[in-house]
């Protein structure tokens, strides 16, 4: 939808240049996306979750569950005078309030256009972590009902506030886009256990290069973490307690357990293709952590299909890695207060825990009417034995057990 | 039976005439205005300037790109042949972009000869209309195939 509010907006703002180069762009246009969506899972003992931040999903919290997929968005962009344009766009979807899903600011930045290569921008915008992170919420930008779990649940960074950068320019006939970023993100994330608080403080660095149908992406990020807790800063306390008493491996293992200024870097390494035809999607990524705190995970995906008119079959198959699995050794903490005890080796327990599984997804693409589009997709997840796999509230057996899990998802995905 | 046949014989005569002035009445062309030193383009800086990858011409002066209006064949025809994009790719294109801050479709001019008027009068704008419909004020800079 298209306001022709150019001639107010240009009685009050603009210079009579302006006016000249408003005449081929709208100084004010809204524009929505969403997905409405439903799955359901023929396992009722772990919540399957579309992203890491999701504290409940499809399975034993809801089934069937029209929370997991379904997502509002709705964005004004502002030229306020040439080249300097606002944007402001508010999601709702589920986060990690349970149920709820509050709607609050994805991107809200001013961007300045040097030229047509290069631009500056402030203030909210998404974190490009991985290859379609930007687009990932935009159902109808996307082949399948959801980006690949494997991969887009590794970061629970959505977006950073902050300032970068870009520039492109050609080579023959190929195009380069550089950019780089700095920002933070105070992030709050509600879980079974409690609240944990962390903040990221990042620098991002991407790189596409695009030739015809193909587009190549490498993309860094650089972070130092703080999670921060009440039952961490018990545990912190617990284990000085423990060095200080002299139990052995108590203060090796108190090393390798930090969670402030943790260094985490994310690496991805994406190819896309879509001549109109075939069109694939494969990523690989890693979650790499300086601290046993959090597990450094891998993730892969290989997705292809074949645009038959306004059908779209896909399959893909995905992989989260699990990449040096902590192993700490005995640790005696008779010495100390029971419950602290039974803190430290809860914490430390969780932080040796295996992350692991694969995926087979097949599903198929609509595009029913302009700017409408119906999907539908099976998830086949297989998981082994001790692992809740990246599922949530999830039951011991199913902890415990070696487990085929099938996930079935139709959507509706609008953009105007 | 034989009756039949020639009546099949027929229809498919029909159909296969239809199908053949589909493809006959959609010769697109790109067009800038005389004004504009460019005299060529290729497929590839069409593709750039139209999905808004890089807005300029060969020559590195700003390139506006404008659109035929929403739903009309000419437009669907333009980037089905120039760049295999159905209206559904495109659009789902463009939600990618907008949606990501990283910027705007083409602004729709009215009709082809408002196109035509809108090219003619800026040297930056770049257009693209059915062949039959080139006028003076615009020269052709690349052939749709």
């Amino acid at each position: 939808m298209k306001l022709k509010t150019t001639a107010l907006l240009c009685a009050a703002l603009c210079s009579p240049a302006a006016q000249a180069a408003t005449s081929i762009e709208d100084v004010v246009r809204f524009s929505g996306f969403g997905t409405v969506g439903i799955a359901t899972s023929d396992d009722n003992d772990a919540d399957y979750r579309s992203n890491i931040e999701q504290s409940t999903g499809v399975g034993f919290s809801n089934n069937p569950d029209s929370g997991l997929d379904t997502i509002f968005g709705t964005q004004v962009d502002i030229e306020i005078v040439p080249k300097l344009t606002a944007t402001a766009q508010i999601i709702a979807r589920r986060l990690s309030d349970y149920n709820s899903s509050k709607p609050y600011f994805e991107w809200a930045n001013f961007k300045y256009d040097l030229n047509e290569q290069t631009y500056l921008r402030a203030g909210r915008f998404v974190a490009p972590t991985f290859m379609i992170s930007e687009s990932r919420m935009i159902g109808y930008a996307q082949p399948a009902v959801r980006p690949v779990a494997e991969v887009y649940l590794l970061s629970p960074i959505s977006y950073m506030n902050g300032v970068d950068g870009g520039y492109k320019f050609l080579l023959g006939d190929t195009l380069v886009k550089l950019r780089a970023g700095v920002g933070t993100l105070n992030q709050e994330i509600n879980q079974v256990n409690g609240t944990l608080n962390f903040k990221f403080d990042i620098k991002s660095f991407d790189t596409t290069v695009e030739h015809g149908a193909h587009s190549f992406r490498v993309g860094y990020q650089k972070i130092s973490m703080d999670v921060m807790n009440d039952a961490l800063e018990l545990y912190d306390l617990a284990m000085d307690q423990l060095e200080d008493n002299g139990v052995t491996n108590a203060s090796s293992i108190h090393d390798r357990m930090q969670r402030l200024d943790v260094p985490l870097d994310f690496i991805s390494l994406g190819y896309m293709y879509d001549d109109g035809g075939m069109f694939v999607q494969t990523e690989y990524a890693v979650r790499k952590f300086d601290s046993d705190f959090v597990q450094s995970l891998d993730g892969f995906y290989l997705l292809g299909g074949y645009h038959f008119d306004k059908w779209s079959p896909y399959v893909s198959f995905s992989k989260l890695i699990h990449q040096d699995q902590a192993e700490f050794p005995a640790l005696d903490t008779s010495s100390i207060d029971p419950g602290l005890g039974g803190l430290v080796s809860a914490v430390n327990a969780g932080s040796q825990l295996l992350i692991e599984r694969d995926a087979w997804t097949v599903g198929v693409r609509w595009d029913l009417l302009s700017g409408v589009a119906l999907k539908a997709q099976i998830d086949h997840i297989i998981k082994p034995k001790n692992t809740v796999a990246e599922f949530v509230n999830a039951t011991n057996e199913f902890f415990a057990e070696e487990r085929d899990i099938n996930v079935v998802s139709a959507a509706i995905d609008f953009a105007f | 039976m034989k009756r039949d046949l020639k009546n099949v014989t027929a229809i498919l005569i029909g159909l296969g005439a239809l199908l053949v002035m589909g493809t006959v009445n959609a010769e697109m062309v790109v067009i800038v205005s005389d004004k504009n030193p460019t005299a060529s383009v290729s497929q590839a800086d069409v593709e750039k300037i139209f999905l808004g990858k890089m807005k300029l011409f060969p020559d590195g002066s700003s390139a506006i790109p404008l659109d035929l209006p929403e739903k009309s064949p000419e437009k669907n025809n333009f980037y089905e042949k120039a760049m295999s994009k159905t209206d559904s790719q495109l659009r789902a294109y463009w939600s990618r972009i907008i949606f990501t801050g990283a910027g705007a479709p083409p602004k729709a001019v009215e009709s082809s000869a408002d196109m035509v008027k809108l090219v003619a009068e800026n040297p930056n704008t770049i257009g693209y209309v059915d062949k039959s419909l080139v006028a003076p004020g615009v020269k052709v800079v690349w052939q749709v195939p």
